[in-house]
C-alpha cells in the first residue's frame, strides 16, 4: 500500500529489490537531508553520516529540520524524523566526520556524496572505486548544481576533479533551496536507477537556474588518473549469471597471473589455464582470461570479497 | 543389434537416441567433468535415461584425463583430442558390452568444434561404426523434436559449461597434427585409467 504510487511506475519486483538495499549518505546538509527524506519515503534503508549540529542558517534549505532542532546533532534528529516517516526501513547513523580511518562506514550498496568539501569526496571516490560501490556525486552552490554517477570501472571522480585547497563555499557565495532540492532529487532518482541497473545517466549533468540551462557533458576516463589508472581493468568487472543460470560469473578484460594465484590459494585442481580453488571453503574456478566462476556461492558480498582478493593477488 | 550412446545431458544426444530407439537396444555412457563442472550434467543424464527407457547408464569421471590434455597439448585442439580419447574409451566399453555401434548427437554447423574436418579426425580414432542420426539437423529441428519427445525440459535446466575449453578452438584439424599433439600424453595410460573409473548406474524405469 505504502509504495503503491511508485510501484505503478517501477514495478513490484523493483520495489522488492530496493527494499533490501542500503544507501549511505555522507553529509546531511541541503542535499543530504532532502535525499534522505526522499529515499526513506521510497523504502530504502539508510546509513547517515554527519558530525555537525543544526543551526539557524540550515533551516532555509535543510528541509527535515525545524526550529526545535537547533543545536541538536543532525544525524539523530534526522533518524527520529525519518523513523516517523517510515518505520519499515532500517536507519543507521554515525555522528562522525568521515575520514580515512572510518571510511568503511560507507560500505553499502550505493553512496550519495552530499558533502561540502573536496577532501571527503576524494576519500569516498577511492573507497568506492576499490570496493566496487557506485556513488552519485552531487554539489550545489548559488543557483547552480552538478551531479555525476560514478560507476566502478568507468570514469571516477579523480578523473575529472583536481584537489585544490580552496573550494567555493555556500556561506560565502550563497545557495538557493530550489537548486539543492532539484539537484538532490536528481541524485536520488539516479541512485535508484543505478540500483535497478536501469538506464542511468552516463553524462555529467550541470544545471543553472538563472537561465534554466541544463548541460550534459560526456566524461571519459582519464588515462593518467591515479585512482583508476592501471587498476581500471580489474575493477571493470561485472557479475552475472551465466547463460543457463547455473553459476555466478565475473569477467574482466585483464588476464590473471595464475602463478601468483597458485602460491596464494588452495589449489584443488590445476589444468594449466584453469584452476579450481578452495577459498573460504568455497569452490571457485578461475581462468587466465580473468574469469571467475563461483560454483555454488550466491552471496554477492562474499563473491565480491573473494573476487577482490583474487584480482589483487593475480594482477 | 545394440548401441552405446554418448549422452552429455544436452539437447542433442537424447534426440539422437530417440530416433534410433526402435531399431536398437541402447546403453548410455556419460563423461563427467566434476569438479570442473557441477553434478547437474550427470543428474540430467540419469533423468534423460529414465525418460528414454534406457536401463544402463555408465558414468566415467574424466576430469583427470581432460586436465592432462589441457596441461600437455595445444589448447586450441582440446576438443578434438579430448573427444578422440572419449570415443576410444566408448569403443572399449562398447566391446565389453557387445555393442555393434556407438551412437551420438553430433551435428555439423552448431559449434566451432563440431566441423566436418574435426568430426572426421575424431572418428578416425576408433574402428567401431558411429551412428549420427542428427548430423545434418539444425538446432531448431532438434529443439522441436526434443520438445515433442519430452526431453527438452530435462536438458534445458541450468548447467555449467565446460570451462576447460579454449575460447577459440581450431575449426580444422589434420590427423598428423593431432597425432603429434597426442604423443605428448600417454593415451594408452589415460584410456586404461578411464576404463577403471566406470560406474554403472542402474536407472530405474519410470
Amino acid at each position: 500500500m505504502r509504495y503503491s504510487r511508485q510501484e505503478i511506475l517501477i514495478g513490484r519486483e523493483a520495489q522488492d529489490l530496493i527494499r533490501n538495499k542500503i544507501i549511505a549518505i555522507v553529509g546531511l546538509g541541503a542535499l543530504g537531508t532532502n535525499a534522505a527524506n526522499l529515499l526513506a519515503r521510497s523504502g530504502i534503508n539508510l546509513i547517515l553520516i554527519d558530525y555537525d549540529k543544526i543551526d539557524l542558517t540550515n533551516l532555509q534549505r535543510q528541509n527535515i529540520f525545524t526550529e526545535q532542532d537547533i543545536n541538536k546533532n543532525k544525524v539523530e534528529v534526522a533518524k527520529n524524523y525519518l523513523e516517523k516517516v517510515n518505520q519499515d526501513i532500517k536507519i543507521k547513523v554515525y555522528n562522525e566526520k568521515l575520514d580515512k580511518d572510518n571510511l568503511s562506514l560507507i560500505k553499502s550498496d550505493l553512496v550519495l556524496d552530499c558533502t561540502d568539501n573536496l577532501e571527503t569526496r576524494f576519500l569516498i571516490n577511492e573507497f568506492c572505486y576499490k570496493n566496487n560501490i557506485p556513488f552519485v556525486h552531487a554539489a550545489a552552490i548559488q543557483d547552480k548544481g552538478v551531479i555525476f554517477n560514478i560507476i566502478p570501472g568507468k570514469a571516477c571522480f579523480n578523473c575529472i576533479y583536481k584537489f585544490t585547497g580552496d573550494i567555493e563555499r555556500c556561506e560565502d557565495l550563497g545557495v538557493l533551496n530550489t537548486i539543492t532540492t532539484l539537484i538532490s532529487s536528481l541524485q536520488v532518482n539516479e541512485a535508484i536507477k543505478i540500483l535497478l541497473n536501469k538506464n542511468y545517466e552516463t553524462n555529467l549533468i550541470r544545471i543553472n537556474l538563472s537561465n534554466n540551462n541544463i548541460e550534459k557533458i560526456k566524461i571519459n576516463k582519464n588515462p593518467n588518473c591515479e585512482i583508476c589508472k592501471g587498476s581500471s581493468t580489474e575493477k571493470n568487472f561485472e557479475l552475472k549469471l551465466c547463460k543457463t543460470g547455473a553459476t555466478l560469473t565475473l569477467r574482466t578484460n585483464k588476464p590473471l597471473n595464475l602463478e601468483k594465484i597458485r602460491k596464494s590459494f588452495g589449489v584443488l585442481r590445476d589444468a594449466k589455464v584453469t584452476l579450481l580453488l578452495d577459498i573460504d571453503n568455497e569452490q571457485v574456478i578461475i581462468n587466465k582470461n580473468g574469469e571467475i566462476i563461483f560454483k555454488t556461492l550466491r552471496d554477492e558480498d562474499k563473491i565480491m570479497r573473494i573476487a577482490n582478493q583474487i584480482y589483487q593477488i593475480g594482477r | 543389434m545394440k548401441a552405446l550412446a554418448l549422452l552429455s545431458g544436452g539437447f542433442d544426444s537424447p534426440v539422437a537416441i530417440y530416433l534410433m530407439k526402435n531399431k536398437l537396444e541402447t546403453d548410455a555412457l556419460h563423461f563427467s567433468l566434476e569438479p570442473f563442472t557441477n553434478d547437474i550434467p550427470e543428474k540430467k543424464s540419469i533423468e534423460l535415461c529414465k525418460k528414454l527407457g534406457i536401463k544402463n547408464l555408465y558414468v566415467i569421471n574424466h576430469s583427470r584425463e581432460h586436465e592432462e590434455i589441457v596441461n600437455k597439448c595445444d589448447h586450441r585442439y582440446y576438443y578434438v583430442i579430448s573427444r578422440r580419447l572419449m570415443y576410444k574409451v566408448a569403443e572399449e566399453l562398447a566391446k565389453k558390452l557387445n555393442c555393434d555401434y556407438l551412437l551420438d548427437g553430433c551435428n555439423i554447423g552448431q559449434v566451432s568444434s563440431q566441423t566436418l574436418s574435426n568430426l572426421s579426425v575424431i572418428t578416425q580414432a576408433i574402428n567401431i561404426p558411429v551412428l549420427r542420426p542428427l548430423l545434418c539437423y539444425d538446432k531448431d529441428q532438434i529443439i522441436k523434436l526434443a520438445r515433442k519427445i519430452g526431453t527438452y525440459e530435462l536438458s534445458k535446466g541450468p548447467e555449467m559449461c565446460n570451462i576447460l575449453g579454449p575460447k577459440h578452438p581450431h575449426t580444422r584439424s589434420r590427423l598428423e597434427i593431432i597425432e603429434k599433439e597426442e604423443s605428448k600424453i600417454n593415451i594408452n595410460k589415460l584410456l586404461e585409467d578411464s576404463l577403471k573409473n566406470i560406474i554403472l548406474k542402474n536407472v530405474i524405469k519410470t
